[in-house]
């Protein structure tokens, strides 16, 4: 019955998020047909105007088109860009997974890295190592990810020659080739070297002050106190309390990996979903925007709906509240 | 543990030379002096932007020359270059004294892609579908404003001769739309309703077929080995869509990318002119950066208040700082000095002392003595100057405008904002006084399309400007190229004695490619290194690029 509840919150709040989805492109300055005409659009008259925005049906009122965007959505028909003259779906279709191979990868990195870094830090708190990982951790957090992608490229690919400095793969290999498997592998480096040394801050700080607060708790004095060894204490005692914020971090980071980086990708001209969003931002490209918001929103809900049902799991008090109710 | 840590060590170990091997390689350098190779197989070049479907509706905005490469124009290679050569066209001539009716006759045998004739109902149809097709793009305007080509003006004499009859003379139809318009194919497009969503690859004449395109990533193209001006000399082209301009520059010393289709920043070029690698070359490259007037809303729908702050703006000093002295300076006007069509008295003149003497007759006076004069009913006055945030040159030349208007005690202000918002500002809400922008070698560069500006800025002036309008009248009235261009002459003189565009500076373009890779380019004026020309047989060349360009830019660096 609690999940049927939370089932139909989740459905409630895409609905909402639908709206919001429609509303916002359309309420933020900017003219599709700006892009399609250029500067000419200011010696046009109206009606010329809703001709050219006739060819993307944006010259519909607009609860026309917020019903053809929800009938659209059930059919798969998310409209065409008007960047590219091109359906959205095909244009999400072929940039998500290179988003997921980046982000994905790159989550894993930087999760695992944090935890560990986040975990010893909590351990020898205040020791050099402690300090040392602060310091590092917390600097490469706070500099810009776009100085960090040129200081890469600069290093790896013009000066090294080791990585290639753009795209997702080689554009002459074949794909399912071990030609086409090792371009993308060398093209991932950079841009997964990138995220993950900006991103490992948050989760560090996240591992580490949970950390820091359970060893502070009663029950880890006395597991001390009954003699048992530093590392049982630590990962069996301490660490899986301390999971909740680090589970709920990595899930919030798994739905919003979706969204790709937008600057990542721009800088290394990789074709993922945040580039994607970048150039729908730019050109006020309705349907784009709502397709990829769209592709973002589900995916955020999803992993928190996934969260949700994860916290009685690893948390026995969750679960003995979520029965009680 | 143990073991998962030396197996990973091991992977790590066997990866990384793998990869160090099979990056990016830079081939031997050639000796100073020394030629590169005049063909090539392949190569990859760098574009900053999708060109879209290439085709009329997609592929003229960022990538011309791109466009080009597939479908061509009657005549070469631009409008705005000294002298035409034929591309399709076998000539181009009026038939009337008044130059209002034209003969086209094509060059026999030229084929499509698919293998079928061009032929003459192939272009009638291409200017009819642009002036009354489904949708408006970039070139309609050359076929019904400037110039303006009536559906039954057209009449066909043969299957590679047709005659077109303008609604006024058109002593310039050589170039525009002749240089301008590409010619695509009536099998290809009549029945496409939906142009700007076409998917399919479009046929064209050019050297180049587009054989795959992946969008906001590549375009891949392949020699056309019919083509009519002989087989290109390098046989496939792949341009890779680079956005972001370091990355790109990168690319290119890496050697990942043989040419980068953009312009160099200054700094870069001072930096890599030694490259063995590289070749850097300075082309003439029509472009402008100027400051627009909101011409609707006072002050400036006011023509002397548009002429007295031109006069408090030092061209020379924007020039020097943000263009670091590479380029011409504004005070040449408009338009482009090296437009085959720019007056040489064009001037937009510096005269601080002069601006501020006007700004007080027009009764912009400090009157609660801050310094700072108030607008003429004694209301503060603080002009709003925008620029788009990722031009930060512009905003750059923006914060410098607000310095010297500060010298002739007038208070005004920089605001950066995103593309679209700066698009909508300056299109639609109008609440800005001035705007920092560039402006594009078709505009700038094009007799016609000045018509077609002054034409726009006509419906939208705020106060009449009768003797613009007389000078527009006797501009569409002139029926042979002596006399076209002196009433041209005319329009530029008034239309720099108050402009609503004061010109800043012209800078310099510097293209650089990679000459161990291809080292056979061709300067074309407007359109750089990065043209079609430099990639078909250099006798066929002829005529279209400059054979010598100077490259004075160097000089000082």
């Amino acid at each position: 019955m609690v999940y049927i509840k939370i089932l139909f919150q989740y459905i409630l709040v895409f609905f909402v998020i639908l709206i919001i989805n429609f509303a916002l492109p359309r309420i933020a300055p900017g003219d599709p047909a700006i892009y399609l005409v250029g500067d000419d659009i200011q010696y046009m008259s109206e009606e010329e105007r809703l001709q050219v925005l006739k060819e993307f049906k944006l010259d519909l009122p607009v609860m026309q088109q917020f019903k053809n965007y929800i009938t659209g959505i059930f059919k798969k028909d998310l409209g065409v860009s008007i960047i590219y003259g091109r359906p959205v779906w095909d244009i999400l279709r072929d940039r998500l997974p290179w988003t997921f191979l980046i982000m994905g990868v790159a989550m894993l990195f930087s999760a695992s890295i944090g935890i560990i870094l986040g975990v010893i830090g909590a351990w020898k708190r205040g020791g050099r190592r402690d300090i040392g990982s602060l310091v590092i951790v917390m600097t490469l957090g706070s500099v810009p990810p776009f100085w960090v992608a040129m200081l890469l490229i600069t290093l790896f690919s013009a000066k090294l020659h080791w990585f290639p400095s753009f795209g997702a793969y080689a554009i002459g290999a074949i794909p399912g080739t071990f030609a086409y498997f090792v371009s993308v592998l060398q093209r991932i480096i950079l841009p997964v070297l990138t995220l993950t040394l900006v991103k490992t801050g948050a989760m560090f700080l996240t591992a580490r002050s949970s950390m820091v607060i359970a060893m502070e708790e009663d029950y880890v004095m006395l597991a001390h106190a009954k003699g048992l060894k530093e590392k049982t204490v630590i990962f069996r005692h301490a660490l899986r309390n301390a999971v909740l914020p680090i589970y709920t971090n990595i899930m919030m980071g798994l739905g919003a990996m979706v969204g790709g980086a937008a600057i990542i990708e721009t800088v290394f001209s990789y074709p993922g979903l945040g580039n994607t969003i970048y150039e729908s931002v730019t050109a006020r490209d309705y349907s784009l925007l709502q397709g990829s918001f769209l592709v973002v929103s589900i995916s955020i809900l999803f992993f928190n709906f996934i969260a949700d049902l994860g916290y009685p799991l690893l948390d026995p008090r969750v679960r003995k509240q979520t029965v009680g109710r | 543990m143990k073991r998962i840590i030396c197996i990973t060590a091991a992977i790590v170990l066997l990866l990384v030379p793998a990869f160090v091997f099979a990056g990016g390689k830079q081939e031997a350098p050639k000796a100073a002096g020394e030629k590169g190779p005049q063909t090539a197989e392949e190569l990859t070049i760098g574009i900053y932007n999708d060109a879209g479907n290439v085709t009329i509706w997609g592929g003229g905005a960022y990538s011309p020359w791109v466009l080009d490469s597939v479908c061509e124009r009657l005549t070469g290679p631009s409008p705005s270059g000294e002298e035409l050569e034929m591309v399709l066209a076998e000539y181009v001539k009026p038939v009337t004294d008044d130059n209002t009716v034209w003969e086209i006759k094509l060059k026999a045998g030229v084929k499509w892609h698919d293998g079928t004739p061009l032929t003459s109902e192939d272009v009638k149809f291409t200017i009819n579908y642009n002036r009354e097709g489904p949708s408006n793009n970039r070139y309609s305007h050359h076929t019904s404003a400037v110039p303006r080509l009536p559906g039954e003006g057209i009449t066909i004499i043969d299957e590679l001769t047709l005659r077109v009859t303008g609604a006024f003379p058109m002593p310039y139809f050589d170039r525009e739309p002749c240089a301008e318009l590409p010619i695509v194919q009536k099998a290809q497009w009549e029945n496409i309703e939906d142009p700007r969503q076409f998917v399919g690859k479009s046929i064209g004449t050019g050297p180049y077929m587009l054989i795959d395109y992946k969008v906001g990533e590549y375009y891949k193209l392949e020699a056309n080995p019919d083509y009519h001006m002989g087989k290109p000399l390098v046989g496939r082209l792949t341009l890779v869509v680079i956005k972001d301009l370091s990355t790109m520059f990168t690319a290119l010393r890496s050697g990942e990318i043989d040419g980068a289709a953009r312009t160099m920043p200054v700094e870069l070029v001072a930096d890599w002119k030694g490259d063995p690698n590289l070749n850097i070359v300075q082309v003439p490259y029509m472009w402008g950066a100027c400051v627009t007037l909101d011409n609707k809303n006072l002050p400036f729908g006011d023509l002397k208040t548009r002429k007295a702050l031109s006069l408090c703006i030092d061209r020379d000093e924007l020039l020097e700082i943000v263009a670091l002295g590479q380029g011409l300076s504004g005070t040449l006007g408009y338009p482009h000095p090296e437009a085959f069509h720019a007056s040489p008295d064009s001037f937009q003149a510096y005269d601080p002392a002069a601006g501020k003497k006007m700004f007080d007759e027009l009764g912009y006076i400090d009157v609660d003595g801050d310094g700072f004069r108030e607008n003429p009913d004694g209301t503060k006055l603080d002009w709003r100057i925008i620029a788009e945030t990722s031009q930060p040159l512009y905003v750059r030349a923006g914060e410098i405008l607000v310095d010297q208007l500060e010298n002739v005690n007038i208070r005004a202000h920089v605001e950066a904002m995103e593309k679209a918002s700066f698009s909508e500002t300056l299109y639609k809400k109008g609440n800005y006084n001035m705007s920092v922008g560039e402006f594009v070698p078709h505009g700038l560069c094009d007799d016609d399309m000045m018509m077609v500006l002054q034409y726009g800025e006509k419906k939208t002036d705020l106060m009449p400007y009768a003797e613009r309008d007389q000078a527009l009248l006797d501009w569409k009235a002139a029926g042979d190229k002596e006399g076209r261009l002196e009433a041209s002459y005319k329009l530029q003189a008034l239309i720099n004695k108050y402009p609503k565009r004061v010109m800043l500076w012209y800078p310099h373009g510097f293209f650089a490619y990679n000459k161990n890779a291809y080292d056979n380019y061709s300067i074309v004026r407007g359109y750089n290194i990065f043209n079609k020309y430099s990639f078909i047989p250099n006798d066929a060349r002829d005529g279209f690029v400059l054979e010598d360009y100077p490259q004075t830019g160097f000089d000082n660096m």
